[in-house]
């Protein structure tokens, strides 16, 4: 049972800094959203198919399609529907529709697409390199590693009491929930047992919320903002490709405000609203 | 001190040797020292440890064994400082590492790695690499350093090439070696490990007993809480516990000579042992292959048939009768394939096999909770299929391994009443099943005790009782011993005899072969979703070399009366094949 979409592998995609990675998200996300034109959105669409081949993750990101383009799918269908009630239906409302149904989807896409070719320590690390505080950082990620273990619990758990007669689907509303009384009573006790354990050992591998004993003066400038001394494994490093990515990302939003701005890539803004 | 044997002598004094460093005659403080040491949990009556005092010293291994409940996971959280600061409480005495003090677990993280009874709580990053790695960031490793270590960390534990995979998919003995890994990232010389093969397959535990004789073949020093016989005749020092005090300390092999000691002390009783006393042999022999040796030629032959028990074919008609089966999880891969196997009613059945080979799925079939995807399965002659749950819990029940998965209630009685509420049965059916089911499990008088406060012996047999209570025809037990103490398993086990002998078919999933060789008639093993091998237990065990290829070993007194040219499984049919019936 896993959490994380991360695949390992080695490709351009995975060797770049966590933090470009992000950066050219957000920069794609911001691109994506200057433009409703399906036609034109064909050419992120073919941009992030490139994408997905360098990272290696061609097969997996194909597959994540089938799963995303559902919502899209469902914008596809939504938006024409409620333009129609609202008397501005015809050809021009389904165009829309693509165009809008498109744009999630790539969206979305993006994201899978980080996802799959970024460790979740990688964000983690590139999110505290950003100026968050490590401790915080951490119990976030640690949310995502501990979904697995509980799940495990409660498939035990709903197992154990399905064989002693418990129905979880008859009755109101009030007999329902306190049908799950026998459930949330062993997984909670257990998960309380596995994180009191948890944090012992967190403790004797030197991980704590405050500065480490032996360095009280390491809350100086330098590591502000992270745990003191501590030293990601992860290294992290913009390298050439790196900032040869953003530049080339910049660039395209640049050509992509100017298009925007000249009236390209737009079919129904002006229609709808 | 309260030695109870006397043979602790000779390793005192080699002790003492070893104390005197050889070049400057300086002595050299222990490894770890625990002086007069005694704790005592907050609203406990009783301490927990009672003025415990023992040295370790540089590159020694010892066991920490004895009863559940005796203080062996106390003493393993105090050498590493979690009792007193993490677990506040009332402590006297000391515990000393390297002759100081010791401190917070954090100021120790360095020098005592430590890896806790719930090694799952130990897995905190997503890949391998980055759990072994993790310490070391903590400390601030340059990290060029850190890329070195990890290195040597994973070829260190068998892990090499793992390092990309996710911590949560690997195998439990996969999953302990890596906590090993990572305790042992800053290269303390401190080991301490709580149960380290407790839940593990016999495939995992020879892995993670390898592991700990690489690291003491580098100087590392090892506190192990461990019961496995295998794991205390590894160890140079065997420490017993007690009600909370150190009630014998020694070689391991002068305890393990001691059946009656051991029984006193509540550890296990190791089989070639007691057959080598019966036999009159010189105290030293303990290994297998030793009282072997000093039995050979001892053997009546003309007795060797008879010990041999017969696969008893059950009074009744077909319990359970698989034909064909193959299934899997859904929406997973096949992960049983063209299983036959019938149990016929009354039998007692021992079903082995590593993790993974597909035990426990195959039994969820036969509760229901799984459903075949080809083949047949018929469960007292009717179509699995054609069985509402309800009906199919009242003739099979299945203890999970683990009692807290299930235990909800406020009360013992709550508790047991739980599935009968479910059957919709009268108020006064419903009492009287279960104190009945109380009487049966030994729990009677506990009725109105918070569940949570039982040990876990008490706790496992509440989960037997709930399903008792059912009257169930057949019932599975899912590792029935795991994480019982010897006494605790060996009621068990005759508890789940004693069911068997009253009539109820019994199935049990378990990697503690001396279970199946003392209770068991026949013997079912499996491997990657297939039934190899299926007998009377005697012919099972006796294949030591098909067994050896899927990395399991008869139990110690099956392997003697194989060397032995003798056909037996237990101790008493051992004895009795040499003519030495107690």
């Amino acid at each position: 049972m896993r959490t994380s979409l991360f695949v390992p592998r080695s490709s351009f995609l995975h060797s770049l800094d966590p933090r470009t990675k992000l950066l050219a998200l957000a920069i794609a996300c911001t691109g994506l959203l200057l433009f409703d034109d399906p036609l034109l959105l064909l050419w992120p669409a073919l941009g992030l198919l490139v994408a997905s081949a360098l990272g290696r993750v061609f097969r997996r990101f194909l597959a994540g399609f089938l799963v995303l383009g559902a919502f899209g799918m469902l914008a596809f269908l939504l938006w024409p529907l409620f333009l129609t009630l609202r008397g501005q239906g015809g050809p021009a409302a389904w165009i829309y529709g693509a165009g809008i149904g498109m744009r999630l989807t790539e969206i979305l896409l993006a994201g899978f697409l980080l996802m799959l070719t970024t460790g979740n320590e990688e964000v983690l690390a590139a999110l505290a390199r950003m100026g968050l505080p490590f401790p915080i950082v951490f119990s976030f990620g640690l949310t995502f590693r501990l979904l697995p273990s509980l799940l495990v619990t409660a498939g035990h758990v709903v197992e154990a009491q399905r064989l002693r007669g418990l129905k979880f689907d008859e009755g109101g509303l009030v007999t329902r929930a306190r049908r799950y009384v026998p459930l949330l009573v062993p997984i909670l006790a257990c998960s309380l047992r596995t994180a009191r354990q948890m944090s012992w050992a967190l403790e004797a591998k030197g991980f704590g919320p405050s500065t480490r004993p032996e360095e009280p003066d390491s809350l100086r400038a330098g590591s502000a903002g992270s745990s003191s001394g501590r030293v990601p494994y992860i290294a992290l490093r913009m390298r050439a490709r790196d900032w040869a990515v953003l530049a080339g990302a910049a660039a395209l939003l640049g050509v992509a405000v100017w298009a925007r701005f000249h009236g390209i890539g737009i079919v129904a803004a002006a229609h709808v609203f | 001190m309260d030695y109870r044997v006397n043979a602790a002598f000779p390793v005192q004094a080699v002790h003492i040797f070893i104390m005197i460093h050889p070049m400057d005659g300086k002595p050299v403080p222990p490894r770890l020292e625990f002086r007069d040491f005694t704790f005592t949990y907050p609203g406990r009556p009783a301490p927990s440890l009672r003025g415990v005092s023992f040295p370790l010293s540089p590159g020694e291994m010892a066991v920490v064994s004895g009863r559940n409940g005796a203080g062996k996971s106390t003493l393993a959280l105090a050498a590493n400082g979690t009792i007193p600061h993490l677990l506040h409480g009332a402590a006297s005495g000391g515990v000393f590492v390297d002759g100081e003090p010791a401190g917070t677990p954090r100021e120790l993280a360095s020098r005592v790695g430590v890896v806790f009874q719930d090694f799952e709580a130990h897995l905190v990053s997503s890949s391998v690499t980055l759990e072994a790695a993790f310490p070391l960031e903590n400390a601030g490793w340059e990290q060029p350093r850190q890329v070195r270590r990890v290195a040597e960390l994973l070829e260190l534990v068998g892990l090499s090439g793992f390092g990309d995979r996710v911590p949560s998919e690997l195998s439990g003995g996969e999953k302990q070696r890596l906590a090993i890994a990572a305790a042992m990232a800053p290269e303390p010389a401190l080991l301490v490990l709580d149960e380290p093969l407790t839940d593990l397959d016999p495939l995992g535990k020879l892995q993670v007993l390898e592991t700990v004789g690489r690291l003491r073949g580098r100087g590392v020093t090892i506190l192990m809480v461990e019961h496995d016989p295998q794991a205390l005749l590894a160890a140079d020092t065997l420490l017993v516990l007690d009600a909370g005090k150190l009630a014998w300390k020694g070689k391991p092999a002068g305890m393990l000579a001691r059946p009656e000691e051991c029984r006193a002390l509540g550890l296990p009783v190791w089989a070639p042992a007691e057959v080598a006393r019966a036999a009159g042999l010189p105290e030293g022999m303990v290994t297998v292959e030793e009282v072997a040796d000093g039995l050979r030629g001892r053997a009546h032959h003309e007795s060797a048939a008879a010990p041999v028990r017969m696969a008893e074919a059950g009074s009744g008609g077909f319990m359970v009768s698989a034909t064909g089966l193959s299934s899997g999880y859904s929406g997973g891969p096949e992960v049983l394939h063209g299983i036959d196997l019938t149990i016929r009613a009354g039998e007692c059945v021992a079903l082995l096999g590593q993790n993974g080979s597909g035990k426990t799925t195959l039994a969820k079939h036969f509760t229901g909770l799984l459903k075949p995807r080809r083949g047949e399965l018929l469960v007292r002659g009717k179509q699995v299929r054609g069985y509402a749950q309800a009906e199919l819990s009242r003739l099979v029940g299945y203890v999970f391994q683990n009692p807290d998965h299930q235990i909800f209630s406020a009360t013992v009685i709550e508790e047991v009443s739980f599935g009968l509420h479910n059957l919709g049965l009268a108020e006064d059916e419903i009492a009287a099943r279960a104190s009945e089911a109380l009487r049966a499990t030994g729990l009677a008088g506990h009725e109105g005790e918070d569940p949570f406060a039982l040990t876990r012996g008490e706790r496992q047999r509440l989960a037997v009782a709930s399903l008792l209570a059912y009257r169930p025809e057949m019932i599975i037990f899912d590792e029935p011993t795991t994480a019982l103490d010897a006494a605790e398993a060996e009621g068990m086990v005759k508890f789940i005899a004693g069911l068997n002998a009253a009539g109820t078919t019994v199935l049990f999933i378990t990697h503690a072969m001396w279970v199946a060789a003392e209770y068991a008639k026949r013997a079912v093993v499996m491997s990657a979703g297939k039934i190899v091998m299926d007998g009377p237990v005697g012919e099972v065990f006796a294949r030591e070399a098909e067994l050896a290829k899927l990395s399991l070993a008869p139990p110690p007194a099956a392997a003697l009366a194989n060397r032995l040219g003798l056909r037996a499984v237990s101790t008493s049919g051992l004895m009795a094949g040499l003519g030495l019936v107690k």
